[in-house]
């Protein structure tokens, strides 16, 4: 393969897998915090002085698009394209994009899910407020596989465009 | 159980109102409470504690005036709750019963009572002259029966009552039907059969011919086949081999009670049968059947609420009223 296309398709690669993160995280966060939104305008409706309260659990499913966003940039900064130079390789981009892929569905799917579980929590505050402490726990348990998807995210990033090969690779050897 | 429709989203707001709603609802317990108070002024202080507050006016004194009040309760909660949900079909169904009052009301040609819902004030005053065809398909061609003023029939009271009474049951029916709850489903037909099964033995027992029933209650799928064998059968007491699943069991031993318990006991276990079904919706975030159970808790809450309140006032014992109350949704 020419050097120069073998380049261009690694960075295709790449930017589609951070594309892939930063889309499905948002898309995930929007869904889920429509979700519960539904929940918190019927609940205001009845109680607005529970908006303090409710606001925390609404915006507990955003949390996802701001772990794609730092994926996507992250692939950004460890490629090279916010600094101008492209080094990465067909299999590191294929890796990226892979990866990207599989972190922007472990974020839409939990985004979605915790926004069905604030929903259930926002029910609960609604019907006990003293509850609230204990409502936030059920939410952030789903939290926490958005949580390993994005350190996993950082750390493979970190292996991958660290490896000697690609070095190699761009100084043509 | 059955299983809970899911994914559900667009119902999040209402359930939400519901959630909090549902905070508001009297329990068991309180009304027991309610009922163990022996004057009446203390059960009308006490009751300012609940969210009927709200709808409590002064110089309220007679039954009329509470009957009034609640209804007026339960109504404006439940028109709220449709202006909130995706398919008004479920809380249609709950104010259904003030609608038949309308219609009944129209066409012996006198104003309608409570305020209008499925049947729009046009629809009421044309069923008034005599025209039924504004009215939905599934019930017209049996209102058609009874709306001409003129005609032979309408002038039979029983009549008029039984074409209504399958009307409203077969509306009932077709507007749960519309919604795709398994839950609501069975729950609908449990209500329907044990609403025909008390408009038989109310007939049977005040010696009404039944054919009569035959003739202007049916069609009613998918109760047409136990219709027609209640009928045919005026022994009451077979009428217990006649009756399916766990309404035929409620029956089979309420039928056991004394003759003046009989019909009161049996609605009363059957509607306990039926708040246990609904209360597993309570474990949905959202869904219909979230508003259909609270809308059937919310009338459990106003019958016991009439239960005790016209029992207070007409001063009968605290025993025999704690022993009607019915199960609540809380």
């Amino acid at each position: 393969m020419e050097h120069a296309l073998a380049i261009e398709i690694g960075r295709g690669l790449a930017i589609a897998g951070a594309g892939l993160a930063v889309g499905l995280g948002c898309s995930g966060s929007g869904k889920g915090i429509g979700i519960a939104s539904q929940a918190v305008g019927g609940v205001l409706s009845e109680k607005p002085d529970l908006f303090g309260r409710l606001l925390v659990l609404l915006a507990l499913p955003g949390t996802q698009g701001f772990y794609g966003f730092i994926t996507a940039i992250l692939i950004f900064v460890r490629s090279g394209l916010i600094t101008g130079q492209m080094i990465i390789t067909p299999g590191t981009g294929l890796a990226l994009f892979v990866l990207g892929f599989g972190v922007g569905l472990a974020l839409y799917f939990s985004a979605q899910w915790q926004g069905e579980a604030s929903a259930a929590s926002i029910s609960l505050v609604a019907r006990r407020p003293e509850a609230f402490g204990r409502s936030v726990i059920l939410p952030a348990m789903v939290e926490t596989y958005a949580v390993v998807a994005l350190l996993v995210a950082i750390l493979a990033i970190n292996w991958l465009t660290a490896s000697n090969d690609v070095t190699a690779f761009v100084r043509g050897q | 159980m059955k299983a809970l429709s899911k994914g559900q989203h667009r119902w999040g707001f209402v359930c939400g109102q519901i959630s909090v709603l549902e905070g508001r609802l009297m329990s068991y317990d309180f009304f027991m409470n309610l009922g163990s108070i022996e004057k009446s002024e203390d059960v009308l202080h006490r009751l300012q504690e609940t969210a009927l507050r709200e709808f409590m006016v002064p110089g309220a004194e007679t039954w009329e005036d509470w009957s009034t009040i609640i209804d007026s309760y339960v109504h404006s909660q439940i028109n709220e709750l449709k202006k909130a949900c995706p398919s008004p079909e479920i809380t249609d169904v709950f104010l259904l019963s003030e609608d038949y009052i309308n219609l009944k009301r129209a066409i012996n040609g006198r104003n309608p009572l409570f305020p209008k819902n499925v049947f729009s004030e046009l629809r009421l005053t044309e069923i008034a002259s005599g025209n039924p065809s504004l009215f939905p398909e599934v019930i017209r061609p049996a209102i058609s029966t009874v709306a001409n003023p003129a005609g032979a029939q309408s002038e039979n009271p029983i009549i008029t009552d039984i074409v209504l009474d399958g009307c409203y049951l077969r509306q009932y029916l077709w507007l749960l039907s519309n919604l795709d709850c398994p839950l609501l489903k069975d729950w609908s037909e449990f209500r329907v059969l044990t609403k025909l099964i008390v408009v038989l033995w109310r007939a049977l027992k005040s010696g009404h011919n039944l054919k009569l029933f035959l003739q202007y209650l049916l069609p009613l799928e998918p109760f047409n086949h136990l219709i027609n064998e209640l009928c045919a059968t005026t022994e009451l007491r077979s009428w217990g081999n006649i009756i399916p699943g766990v309404i035929g069991d409620i029956w089979r031993e309420c039928f056991e009670l004394s003759e003046d318990e009989q019909i009161p006991k049996f609605e009363q276990k059957v509607s306990d049968f039926m708040t246990q079904q609904v209360k597993q919706a309570k474990l949905q975030t959202m869904g219909p059947e979230r508003v259909g159970a609270f809308c059937w808790g919310l009338n459990m809450e106003a019958f016991n609420l009439k239960l005790i309140i016209s029992g207070k006032l007409n001063g009968l014992p605290s025993n025999m009223l704690k022993d009607r109350i019915r199960q609540t949704y809380v």
